[in-house]
């Protein structure tokens, strides 16, 4: 049994698990070519942090995803103090050096709690930023993909379709893309026409639909977290030449960023906040926290999992709560099913 | 802990079988009962197997989204028994790594004796004591330089700290409580937890626990301290058991007196037996 009851350290350590964050990075910046000289090094801790100090100062969790200022908080784990931080450091691609920390480039003021954190772009960069959905998706709304089920699902030939996105919503042969010549390549262009099919037949589908309307909000954010403020991607296509990626990547140009269906999300804020007005995040937060108390696996990974049966009345008092999770924490830990053991 | 929760498990539907018929709830199949009445229904005896169909790509989705792979679900509902159960009670996790060096200060025990910095937490990038001598080494030594068997988190791997005790996990923590058991055992002061022993204050008397009484025999308050929770008369009987049933040991340059080894011993099994979550 862990002692998250009290102690900071404690709270900054299980969003350390969670996130699967600590410690730091190195990585390429930007589109620069991968030499010695073009790495960065990023910091892995203020995401946890971040989450940590809202944890244990009783704050609304939702600001985790809507927060605009003071996202990179840094924690003395001697002393068990929080202080603020910006992420925004002010440097820049040319002008900086191999001992500048990059910060994520997102001015303080249109940041979004940890959807804009440097250190959690980095850790999870690859190609199309996929991996950084996936993250989202587990820790935050503590399920696998498909993260979207139709109430009735598709019979498309020998495959079923069960999300509701309508078909041809994003990139694929049904829905081919058309580039402009040249790509942007590392270090030059390429002229290619080549693009992933996300074919429904083949069951790319059911997840991708989701992670398509996702992905293209983050893709300025390179291997360091460091954002293209001109908006042009740090994130590669997996077809030959790994050209950076284009909308058309993901989604044709009649489609939107989203964070469900019906929930569009036309920026990085508005996508925080559509996260944070879901109660499946709410009851997320509670499922984490649950499993850690009971000292059981993860909900996603290990399949740890919690039902609503258990889980809706610690839901409904964190959300009557205003997303206080030091209040949540002291409630399960207090709980009669938790001391009786 | 998987033999424990299988345990669980079996005693659960055992139980749920014999006495408690409300308790358990159907385990996640890969089959369900037809819903709909065959047109030329066929008479079932008492006894004989329902109705079952493949499962329509409907039901395939509500069960995925009811908790995910139903063939992983199955699995671990007969492990751990009916998951609205199983997800209320305790599980037994592996100690954090930060954790078993906090609980081993608290006991008296110089962590991170040797170490650079030498404060917890210890991390990857601690500089670990010098190895003295090919035999026994000190706690420090064997806590910070099995960072990684006793389960340090990999973040760059982009892995949580596990939650499982391996078999190497295991066996390195037995090591550990071993040699931190002899450094305990030293460090007594007049049988009693020295005061930066900081977690083994006695609340009935205010004084340090006192781990041994003046004839060896074991204090509840010192076994109380050592497993973090009370000490029940059965456990420091076995205990004291222990310390008199030790043979002396060491060599010549060195003997180690068979009340000594007894004393190390017992607070090598308290610790790995409750410490350990096997």
């Amino acid at each position: 049994m862990t002692a998250l009851f009290a102690p900071a350290p404690e709270k900054v350590t299980f969003w350390r698990n969670q996130l699967r964050m600590g410690g730091q990075l190195t990585n390429p910046l930007a589109d620069l070519a991968t030499t010695a000289a073009n790495l960065r090094t990023v910091s892995l801790e203020t995401a946890p942090v971040l989450l940590g100090r809202l944890t244990a100062t009783g704050a609304d969790m939702r600001t985790a995803f809507t927060q605009p200022t003071n996202n990179c908080p840094t924690f003395n784990q001697s002393t068990g103090a929080f202080a603020d931080g910006n992420c925004f450091t002010g440097a820049t691609v040319a002008g900086s050096s191999t001992a500048t920390n990059m910060g994520n480039n997102v001015p303080e003021g249109q940041q979004a709690g940890v959807l804009t954190n440097p250190g959690f772009h980095a850790q999870y960069y690859s190609n199309f930023g996929f991996r950084r959905q996936r993250l989202i998706q587990e820790v935050f709304a503590c399920s696998r993909l498909p993260a979207e089920i139709a109430s009735t699902p598709q019979i498309i030939n020998s495959a079923v379709y069960s999300a509701p996105w309508p078909l041809k919503s994003i990139t694929s042969n049904a829905a081919p893309p058309t580039y402009p010549a040249p790509r942007r390549v590392i270090g030059g262009t390429l002229n290619s026409q080549l693009y992933v099919d996300f074919n429904v037949e083949q069951g790319c589908y059911n997840c991708h639909v989701t992670l398509n309307h996702r992905a293209p909000l983050f893709m300025a954010f390179d291997a360091v977290g460091f954002m293209n403020n001109a908006g042009l991607s740090m994130v590669h296509s997996t077809v030959t030449g790994s050209p950076f990626t284009l909308p058309q990547d993901y989604y044709p140009t009649t489609e939107t960023t989203a964070w469900k269906y019906k929930v569009p999300a036309s920026t990085i804020q508005e996508f925080g906040q559509a996260m944070a007005a879901d109660p499946q995040t709410a009851k997320c937060f509670m499922i984490r926290l649950w499993n850690e108390a009971y000292s059981r696996d993860d909900v996603v990974n290990d399949l740890a999992l919690v039902p609503d049966s258990v889980i809706a009345p610690m839901t409904q008092y964190f959300m009557n709560n205003n997303y206080n999770m030091k209040l949540a924490i002291a409630k399960i830990y207090t709980d009669a099913n938790f001391i009786r053991f | 802990m998987k033999a424990v929760l299988r345990m669980i498990g079996v005693a659960s539907l055992i139980g749920s079988a014999a006495c408690l018929p409300s308790f358990d709830q159907p385990a996640a199949q890969n089959t369900v009962e037809n819903p709909a009445t065959p047109v030329t229904s066929p008479t079932q005896a008492t006894g004989d197997n329902g109705v079952v169909s493949p499962l329509t790509p409907s039901q395939q989705t509500a069960i995925w989204m009811q908790g995910g792979d139903p063939t992983l679900l199955a699995d671990r509902a007969y492990d751990e028994g009916p998951i609205g159960i199983a997800s209320q009670k305790h599980s037994c996790a592996k100690m954090k790594f930060n954790t078993i060096g906090r609980l081993l200060t608290g006991r008296g025990v110089a962590i991170t004796a040797g170490d650079s910095p030498a404060t917890l937490p210890v991390t990857a990038t601690t500089v670990c004591p010098a190895q003295s001598g090919a035999n026994t080494q000190s706690t420090s030594f064997v806590y910070c330089t099995s960072q990684l068997t006793l389960g340090i988190p990999q973040y760059t791997a982009r892995l949580s700290e596990s939650t499982s005790v391996t078999s190497g996990t295991g066996t390195k923590m037995m090591d550990l409580y071993a040699t931190a058991a002899t450094e305990i055992e030293q460090k007594l002061v007049g049988n009693a937890f020295p005061a930066a022993a900081t977690g083994c204050l006695d609340p009935k008397t205010g004084a340090q626990a006192l781990m041994f009484n003046p004839n060896n025999s074991c204090n509840e308050a010192g076994v109380t301290c050592l497993q973090g929770y009370p000490a029940t008369a059965d456990q420091v009987a076995l205990c004291s058991r222990i310390v008199t049933q030790a043979q002396a040991s060491g060599t010549a340059a060195s003997p180690i007196s068979a009340v000594t080894a007894g004393r190390r011993l017992a607070i090598a099994t308290i610790l790995a037996g409750t410490q350990l979550c096997e």
